[in-house]
């Protein structure tokens, strides 16, 4: 169960807590979910409602970082552009 | 002779958690017994000389008790009766409390005369993976199998009342969790707490201080256990750090989340007597985890060694010294660790007779072993047993020693006649809970167990849990812990205090990793060399499933269950990997063990559910109305309760169903619609924000009219349907069917964040504040020239929309289309709802106005053909499938539009929704019947679709379907065939449009 902070209104919560919306990709691009770093849309559910960006590794869960809609996303470590 | 209680005075270091003067009395299979305050049960029952607890899972052995902890494979039990019945528990970790009712598992008909025990004649029937392979074909002659196979091999029987305990749920953060109140683990809170951080500590039994009991030694110059007492008294006056007992570690999680099952009693929650529920659920978060979960003790494997009366040779020392029991008169040891010989000086102080200590090592060196041997005791090394022999429940009677560095014959073995045997094969740790992070452990060939191998950052493995068996390792190793979960979170900042205290105690011969000797075995004894004995899993069976392929280690767990039981292989997994290569299974390396998985010991679906259950399991969505409804039947849909029908006294709900729709399609029905989304869109970008939300046009709808519209998804399937109406310039209101009023305004909310921010648009889920009342049937119009207000309906048509006043409220009114007829659905502050419903009721009385439900609603859209998005599109129906072509967009750039292209959204052969009419017009197919082409052609035949929708029409006064047909709209007015329960049933494919087409000509 992840521990997800919101870039918005910066809440630290459950998991249950916000809502995933699946593989973040800009039209046009095709990404796939694959070992490593993914990045995902999430949904401040149950918090301020505010759609963002998460990176997260996904065979050692560990977050990378995230960011808010509107702002273009870093290179995060492990990832190749 | 069997095991039993030594008298009170016997010595005083004996039974020293029991209160000799609190006796109890409980029942084991209907049989009155006593035990005493501070027994396990287990220790109870070896107490009243019980031998037999159970019977094993396939080939119905008489079983024992062999363990004192949780990693015992045999001493499963039930407890309680009735509602109270608990399956499933393990008889060392249940308290004992008077008047405790236990009964066995696994012993269909009765624990002494077992007609499940003729299985074993039969086993050649059950080799390993025999459930794939034996009764296979016919599919059902497996049923039958199953049945019987079930009641004999049965893990206990489940409850069949609600469960009338309360489980409650705590969350709770830390820096630190510690598992295990060992002494290693209480030396790393000691550690961690000093450093200043918050710590957690979760022990499973009701005690501290782990198995320390078992040992002499001191501490900081104090007797072992009197360290762990003031330790304890440390740690509790501690503001930093909480102690947990009686509270077992059942799950770890990612981001240092740890479930943790606390069994609330009186002895551990004094301050909770009177309001106790029976367990608490912790979910804690930790940012540093220390397993300090110490090791299990290993069996060793052999032919014949699961006999009632075969025991942990440290078990049976920590029985005596904890509850005064001993394990019987007549004892050999057979041992490759010195702690055989432990248990040979205090059985022996406690009066049994110790007949031989058979020491598997060649040469043990070691001071336990020079002492036991200059006190005049029999010991034989380089020696093993390699048989025994019983008498059914009474369990074992001797056994045969072979000495192993000789070549194997008859003369080379002795018997030896005994009433128990104690085995030990060294310790194993136990760091299973790092499985559950995806640490794989690695096989330590030397200890013939496993050791952590690569943990993730931030758990520690601490204590015995890392193969730091003896005292002075384990409180060294535990003190290391704590220092280094303080340096993972605290970085540079962090102390890192040393271990100060000196231990004193004996260092341990190492002990040797024997496991088994299948070596001097025969295939027909390896058969009977039980590895894992809960599973009823021995070496032959293991072999078998080698020869057979299945010899890495996750095939090798389905094919013979190895590992597969409640106590997922604790006493097993390590011998299994010390087994498996020498048969040429896979080589034991750090990938050689099945994944573990939480819960590491079994717990209740009740702590798991917490409060949450009855009323409280899912909030119930209510509309304004709903509460009006007391003689409906109310049905879920989503976290709706939506009424169905609304049958009078004596009307079925069919009948009620039909008067239901005759009223509307003959006079007027309301309907409670308030369970449909209404979102307001606003905002100058309004319109292109709903032309690129929507397939279908609806950006220049004229203002005071709307449009259905459909919305799709990304890869171009249809998830909603409703109505978009203009109210000026920039506003425009969504409004869906009933039920689904959550997923529309968050589906537009998350466009409007992420792809189409730089629209201007205003998203609002009026949803809650209005009340939508449907009006529906010829009678319409009257009933509304009776409403008082200034909405005029007299000019409405198809698709007019007006807002205004009605009844003293401001008002929507909405031209809808939900029925096919005459039809106005009303929007009113959801306060003024109920009275209003009412003035409805009373206007429309004399033209006959009646309630109609979700049922009479469903049959009307299925008059009119009109799909129905929560049975007919299943998330893979396009709007082309539903005959919807027109309403799909040709110019705009709307969601799902590239998905809608792609080639195989539009294969001519996918499947279109059409009308499908019985030649029996009474007959009603359920949905979910197949349709066939040809019924007599031999199975399996090709499927060509399925029913979506199916009901009498009163209207037309015969059956009508709605189903998915492959290319069905080229196949109207073919012939099909409806398969129901085995028989085909003639019908012809039709439109959808069944009230445009149908003649009543009945
Ligand atoms: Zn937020």
């Amino acid at each position: 169960m992840l521990l997800i902070t919101c870039p918005v209104c910066a809440v630290t919560a459950e998991e249950t807590e916000f809502s995933c919306g699946g593989l973040h990709v800009q039209p046009g691009e095709t990404r796939r979910y694959a070992r490593g770093v993914v990045r995902e849309y999430w949904l401040c559910a149950a918090g301020c409602g505010s759609w963002f960006g998460l990176a997260r590794h996904s065979v050692n869960q560990r977050i990378l970082g995230s960011w808010t809609m509107g702002k273009e996303p870093p290179l995060f470590p492990g990832e190749t552009a | 002779m069997t095991s039993s209680r030594i008298p009170k005075d016997k010595d005083p270091r004996f039974g020293r958690l029991i209160d000799r003067d609190a006796p109890l009395a409980f029942t084991f299979n209907g049989k009155k017994l006593k035990g005493f305050a501070g027994d396990t049960l287990a220790s109870a029952l070896l107490a009243n000389g019980v031998r037999t607890l159970a019977r094993s899972v396939k080939y119905h052995r008489p079983r024992g008790i062999m363990s004192v902890g949780a990693d015992d494979p045999n001493a499963i039990v039930q407890t309680g009766t009735g509602d109270l019945r608990t399956p499933n528990q393990n008889a060392t970790r249940i308290p004992l409390e008077a008047g405790l009712a236990v009964a066995s598992q696994n012993a269909w008909p009765s624990l002494g005369f077992d007609a499940g025990a003729l299985l074993e004649r039969a086993r050649p029937l059950m080799p390993p993976g025999f459930q794939y392979k034996a009764f296979k074909r016919p599919l059902k002659a497996w049923r039958a199998y199953e049945k019987a196979i079930r009641k004999i091999a049965g893990y206990g029987t489940a409850p069949d009342k609600p469960d009338p305990d309360r489980y409650e749920h705590v969350n709770a953060h830390a820096d630190v969790l510690i598992v295990g109140g060992g002494i290693a683990g209480l030396a790393a809170a000691e550690a961690a707490a000093s450093e200043g951080l918050k710590v957690f500590l979760a022990e499973a039994a009701p005690r501290l201080g782990g198995i320390a009991d078992a040992y002499e030694g001191r501490i900081d110059g104090m007797p072992v256990l009197d360290w762990v007492r003031r330790t304890a008294a440390k740690l509790a006056a501690a503001e930093n750090v909480h102690l947990l007992v009686h509270a077992e570690v059942s799950g770890l999680y990612d981001h240092g989340l740890a479930v943790i099952v606390e069994n609330v009693t009186p002895d551990t929650r004094p301050e909770e007597a009177g309001n106790m529920p029976r367990q608490r659920l912790w979910k804690l978060r930790a940012k540093a985890v220390v397993l300090a979960t110490g090791a299990f003790e290993k069996p060793l494997v052999f032919p014949e060694n699961d006999r009632p009366g075969i025991m942990l040779a440290t078990s049976a020392r920590l029985y005596l010294r904890r509850y005064g029991v001993v394990p019987g008169q007549k004892i050999v040891i057979a041992t490759s660790s010195d702690e055989g010989y432990r248990t040979a000086t205090d059985l022996a102080a406690a009066g049994a007779d110790i007949s031989r200590i058979v020491d598997l090592r060649i040469a043990p060196d070691g001071a336990l072993f020079h002492m036991v041997k200059s006190g005049g005791q029999s010991i034989s090394v380089a020696s093993a047993p390699v048989s025994t022999r019983g008498k059914g429940t009474r369990g074992i009677t001797d056994v045969t020693i072979a000495n192993r560095l000789t070549v194997d014959g008859p003369a080379l073995r002795s018997v030896m006649s005994c009433d128990t045997l104690l085995v030990s094969g060294g310790w194993a740790p136990a760091p299973m809970l790092a499985g559950h992070l995806g640490a794989r452990l690695s096989f330590d060939r030397e200890l013939g167990a496993f050791r952590p191998g690569d943990v993730p950052k931030g758990l520690i493995v601490a204590g015995a849990a890392n193969g730091k068996f003896d005292l002075a390792l384990a409180v060294g190793d535990g003190w290391r812990g704590g220092v280094e979960a303080a340096r993972h979170i605290l970085g540079a900042a962090a102390r890192e205090a040393g271990f100060s205290a000196a231990v004193e105690a004996t260092q341990d011969d190492p002990a040797e990793a024997i496991g088994s000797l299948p070596d001097i075995s025969t295939p027909e004894e390896r058969l009977r060399a039980f590895v894992d004995v809960q599973t009823d899993t021995t070496v032959g069976d293991m072999e078998i499933a080698v020869r057979e392929g299945y010899g890495a280690p996750e095939h090798l767990k389905r094919y013979t269950g190895l590992g597969l039981g409640t106590d997922q292989g604790k006493s097993s997994v390590a011998n299994a990997a010390a087994i498996l290569p020498r048969l040429g299974g896979t080589a034991a390396d750090s990938s050689a063990h099945t994944t573990f998985r939480p819960p590491w010991t079994p717990i209740a679906f009740g702590a798991i559910a917490g409060a949450r259950r009855g009323p409280l399991f899912r909030p119930v969505r209510t509309t304004p109305l709903t509460h009006l409804f007391g003689d409906a039947i109310l049905e879920p849909l989503g976290l709706w309760r939506l009424p169905a029908a609304f049958p009078q006294p004596g009307e079925t709900r069919e009948n009620a169903i039909r008067r239901e729709v005759r009223t509307v399609r003959g006079g007027i029905g309301i309907f409670d619609a308030s369970a449909g989304a209404k979102i307001l869109v606003s905002g100058t970008g309004a319109g292109e924000f709903l032309d690129r939300m929507s397939a279908t046009d609806v950006g220049d709808t004229p203002i005071g009219t709307s449009r259905y519209a459909l919305f799709l998804n990304e890869e171009g399937f249809v998830i909603e349907d409703g109505i978009v109406a203009r109210l000026r310039e920039d506003r425009f209101l969504v409004s869906t069917g009933v039920g689904r009023a959550a997923s529309l305004s968050g589906w537009f909310e998350r466009w409007h964040q992420t792809l189409l921010r730089d629209l201007d648009v205003f998203i609002v889920d009026e949803t809650e504040r209005w009340a939508q009342i449907l009006l529906a049937g010829p009678q319409v119009p009257e009933l509304l020239s009776r409403i008082p207000g200034d909405i005029d309906i007299s000019s409405f048509t198809v698709d007019s929309f007006a807002e205004g006043d009605v009844n003293g409220a401001p008002a929507r009114a909405l031209a809808s289309r939900y029925t096919a007829g005459a039809e106005v659905e009303l929007s009113i502050p959801a306060g003024n709802a109920p009275a209003f419903w009412n003035f409805l009721l009373e206007a429309g009385r004399d033209i006959g106005v009646a309630r109609f439900g979700m049922d009479a609603m469903q049959r009307l859209r299925l008059e009119a053909g009109a799909f129905d998005l929560d049975r007919e599109t299943d998330g893979t129906v396009t709007p082309y499938d539903l005959g919807l072509g027109d309403l799909v967009s040709s110019e705009s750039d709307f969601i799902g539009r590239s998905g809608l292209e792609r080639p195989a959204l539009t294969r001519p052969n996918r499947r279109h929704l059409v009308g499908v009419l019985l030649d029996d017009k009474m007959l009603t197919p359920p949905p979910g019947s197949h349709l066939i082409l040809d019924p007599e052609e031999p199975t399996p035949r090709r499927v060509v679709g399925h029913i979506t929708t199916s009901g009498y029409s009163p209207t037309l006064r015969r059956s009508l379907a709605l189903a998915l047909v492959s290319a069905g709209e080229k196949h109207l007015g073919d012939r099909v065939f409806v398969m129901m329960t085995g028989d085909a049933h003639g019908a012809e494919i039709t439109v959808t449009d069944f009230l445009g087409t149908v003649g009543d000509d009945a």
